[in-house]
């Protein structure tokens, strides 16, 4: 969808329709806090873009419209938007509110050829719900997504077969998945700029510098790209990561991170009904050494109060030694659902962690994430105020 | 000067103290074993993790003397000499010299003064049954936790002595030993209840040999045994072990009876081709059981090895019954029972079980067990 939270707000309000309109955080005249959620194109003609703080967005807009996130409304409209698509094609993968993967490699005899297809779409959206979509249609869930970045607003574009590479070539390395502020940096040091030139390298240059990591990348960079479109998959593994602002060897800075993540990871889990018995902790060193280390148990579980100090083990044993650190996940695996496990003879104090966690979230689902956190959380050491991603 | 000693005696003595010695020190002296020659009586003494043990062997010395020595290198040597008397001397403190007829040795050591102190008990004031802390030893550490990073209080055996009985139960959290036998315990007024790592447990056992005592006493943060001339200082775990009370079931109220060898038998083989699994170094060996009135089932399917199907007699009234264990879990439990036949008691197809012997009238023994079911998903209340 295109500016998908501010064209709502245009849709629901036409006042605002050819204006600037900034969703995000409030921007305090100024002197707010947090980020640009989304803006409308009219927006973006002043250099605001999303995620852009919302006091340098003021600077640049004071004129704008800005409004807090409707999260409501936009989950509603999406769920509208993924019903029309699944009148397509059953075959379909929402990657986020306003994306999905569409499938149609089976029904191209019914519904004609990608272009006719992809016309239908966004008439469809355009007709029932009043806003505009892009479409990029490619052989594989990498390109379509870069197409339909690069056809934005109502734009369609295909990727024909054989023209993959020309198409990636000239765009910026920041545009393969997985590629963040971080790992571009990174890159642009190595004198990599653009996706052609690491095409054009031998895979194993990245491979040694990168890892497994650098080996997907240099498959994406040549439009290589094998995963399915998969509806609704079971959930393998509930995992959260965070790349730190700077490499830190600051010991409290981890386990400060660390609780953070159980924290999100374990309310995903029961949010899942799920409990999970292998965890996994993820570690990369400043160098991009990248390190995973498990530990599984017979039973499983679901709560920060279970999961922390086995990572905070984990983590011992992986990190023997003063080292910086620039990334720290935490995973959960083997959620057993349906298949038979030992039963546990001791499972009282578990219950009680689960039910006092249980009556977290429903503190959190009323009132907000920041309503009730854990002490050690409330004031993080070191300069790490933002929140993990979702992996 | 020179001291002799018998050399079975000290192999025998040495073997109990370096078992329980640090076989990787952070400090070379804490993985040595102090020896002590006085007038009549060598002293080893040796210091563990959460454990120290002293042991005596007769010995001819004019004087005292003592030094701290490697204990597998002093064994290697000793193991390899004639049985006979042995001639021990320390020449200066920091090295000991063996001789037999025309073998010499000369032993690098450490200086007593370097190896550290151990607590030692004052007043033995309890005296207990030395071959029942024996067998209720041998009966409960099997199910005592083998993780380290399991709950710390479940790497021990929970002991209760009472003026008329003593308790030891363990747990891994997936099954439960207790063991109860009744005993006058003279001079004990008030119950003493400790948690005590199982290792201790193990070498305390060891220790018995033909005594007819153990005598007891502990301080806050230590556990005293002393069985003839040898002495386990043992220091106690912190944290609560798990209710046992509430772990018994109390309402299982189908009964089954069977025969514990024939019963053992055929879960030995079941586990051949089982399901199996590993799970923090543990293999786990599924077995689903098929209780009817009169007779048990007990099938194991592995997906890459094939199946295998027991039936066996049992006494059984109850409803049918179809559940899963792990194999292993039960086979450790008949492997230390002494009675012909033990009972099952059961409530349904997923709480946990109930087994005891039949017809031991002087030890209560129960064994609680977990069963192996379907996991489904838990939903949000």
């Amino acid at each position: 969808m295109d500016a998908f939270f501010a064209a709502v707000e245009q849709r629901e309000n036409p006042e605002l329709k050819g204006k600037a309109v900034i969703v995000g955080a409030d921007p305090g005249g100024g002197t707010g806090r947090g980020v640009v959620a989304a803006c409308s194109y009219e927006a973006r003609r002043f250099g605001i873009h999303s995620a852009m703080p919302i006091r340098q967005a003021w600077r640049l807009c004071p004129q704008g419209t800005y409004l807090r996130p409707d999260h409501k409304l936009y989950s509603s409209v999406s769920r509208k938007i993924m019903d029309i698509l699944e009148t397509f094609t059953d075959r379909l993968e929402p990657i986020s509110i306003d994306e999905a993967f569409l499938d149609f490699s089976d029904s191209a005899r019914l519904w004609g050829s990608p272009l006719e297809i992809a016309r239908k779409v966004k008439s469809c959206i355009l007709r029932q719900e009043d806003l505009t979509a892009s479409i990029g249609i490619a052989g594989n869930k990498f390109l379509a997504k870069v197409a339909s970045d690069r056809c934005k607003p109502d734009g369609i574009l295909w990727v024909r077969e054989g023209t993959e590479k020309e198409f990636l070539a000239p765009l910026p390395v920041s545009r393969i998945w997985g590629v963040g502020e971080k790992t571009e940096k990174y890159l642009h040091s190595c004198g990599w700029k653009t996706v052609g030139q690491l095409a054009a390298l031998p895979i194993h240059v990245l491979e040694a510098r990168l890892g497994k990591f650098g080996h997907d990348l240099w498959l994406l960079a040549n439009g290589v790209d094998h995963r399915p479109v998969c509806r609704d998959s079971e959930t393998k593994s509930i995992g959260h990561e965070l790349t730190f602002d700077v490499d830190t060897d600051d010991v409290r800075v981890w386990s400060v991170t660390l609780l953070q993540l159980c924290e999100k990871v374990s309310a995903r889990l029961r949010h899942g009904g799920l409990s999970g018995r292998t965890v996994t902790l993820k570690v990369r060193l400043e160098n991009f050494q990248t390190f995973t280390h498990r530990k599984s148990l017979r039973s499983g579980i679901s709560t920060t109060e279970e999961i922390y100090p086995l990572v905070r083990r984990l983590l011992e044993e992986t990190v023997p030694g003063p080292v910086r650190l620039r990334l720290l996940g935490v995973y959960l695996s083997g959620f057993d659902e349906g298949k038979s496990v030992q039963r546990s003879l001791l499972d009282q104090e578990p219950r009680k962690w689960q039910a006092l966690s249980r009556a977290v979230d429903e503190v959190r689902d009323r009132y907000g994430n920041r309503s009730i956190r854990r002490a050690a959380l409330l004031d993080p050491p070191g300069s790490n105020p933002t929140e993990p991603e979702q992996d | 000067m020179e001291f002799s000693v018998k050399r079975s005696d000290l192999i025998e003595e040495l073997s109990l103290v370096s078992a329980i010695v640090d076989k990787r020190p952070l400090m070379p002296i804490l993985g040595y074993v102090l020896l002590e020659a006085g007038k009549n009586t060598l002293v080893l003494t040796g210091r563990g993790k959460d454990l120290s043990l002293r042991c005596c062997c007769p010995c001819k010395s004019p004087f005292v003397d003592s030094i701290a020595i490697p204990p597998k290198k002093l064994m290697d040597i000793v193991r390899l000499l004639p049985e006979s008397d042995i001639l021990f001397r320390i020449p200066n403190e920091s090295s000991l010299e063996i001789r037999h007829e025309k073998s010499f040795f000369r032993l690098s050591g450490l200086p007593k003064d370097q190896f550290p102190d151990i607590p030692a008990g004052d007043q033995y004031s309890i005296s207990l049954p030395a071959a029942v802390i024996k067998e209720m030893i041998v009966r409960t550490v099997f199910a005592a936790s083998q993780q380290e990073n399991e709950r710390f209080v479940l790497g021990g055996a929970q002991v209760e002595i009472r003026p008329d009985s003593i308790r030891m139960i363990t747990s891994d959290g997936h099954r439960l030993v207790y063991a109860e036998k009744k005993y006058e315990v003279e001079g004990l007024s008030e119950e003493i209840r400790f948690l005590i790592p199982q290792k201790s447990l193990n070498e305390l056992s060891r220790m018995i040999d033909k005594q007819d005592l153990v005598l007891f006493s502990r301080d806050e943060r230590h556990a005293y045994f002393k069985v003839g001339e040898r002495e386990l200082i043992s220091a106690l775990l912190g944290g609560a072990f798990p209710n046992y009370e509430l772990i018994i079931p109390r309402d299982n109220k189908a009964v089954m009876t069977v025969h514990s060898a024939l019963f053992n038998d055929c879960l030995r083989r079941s586990c051949v081709l089982a399901e199996e699994s590993n799970i923090e170094n543990q293999m786990m060996r599924k077995v689903k059981f098929r209780l009817r009135p009169g007779s048990l089932d007990i099938i194991a399917r592995s997906n890459s090895s094939g199946e295998s199907q027991e039936s066996l007699d049992v006494e059984y009234s109850g409803s049918f019954i179809e559940t899963e264990f792990n194999a292993p879990y039960i086979v450790d439990f008949l492997n230390v029972v002494k009675t012909d036949q033990v009972e099952m008691l059961l409530k349904d197809d997923e709480n946990p079980v109930l087994m005891k012997t039949k017809g031991e009238d002087d030890l209560i023994y129960q064994y609680v067990l977990a069963v192996i079911s379907v996991k489904e998903s838990q939903t949000r209340s």
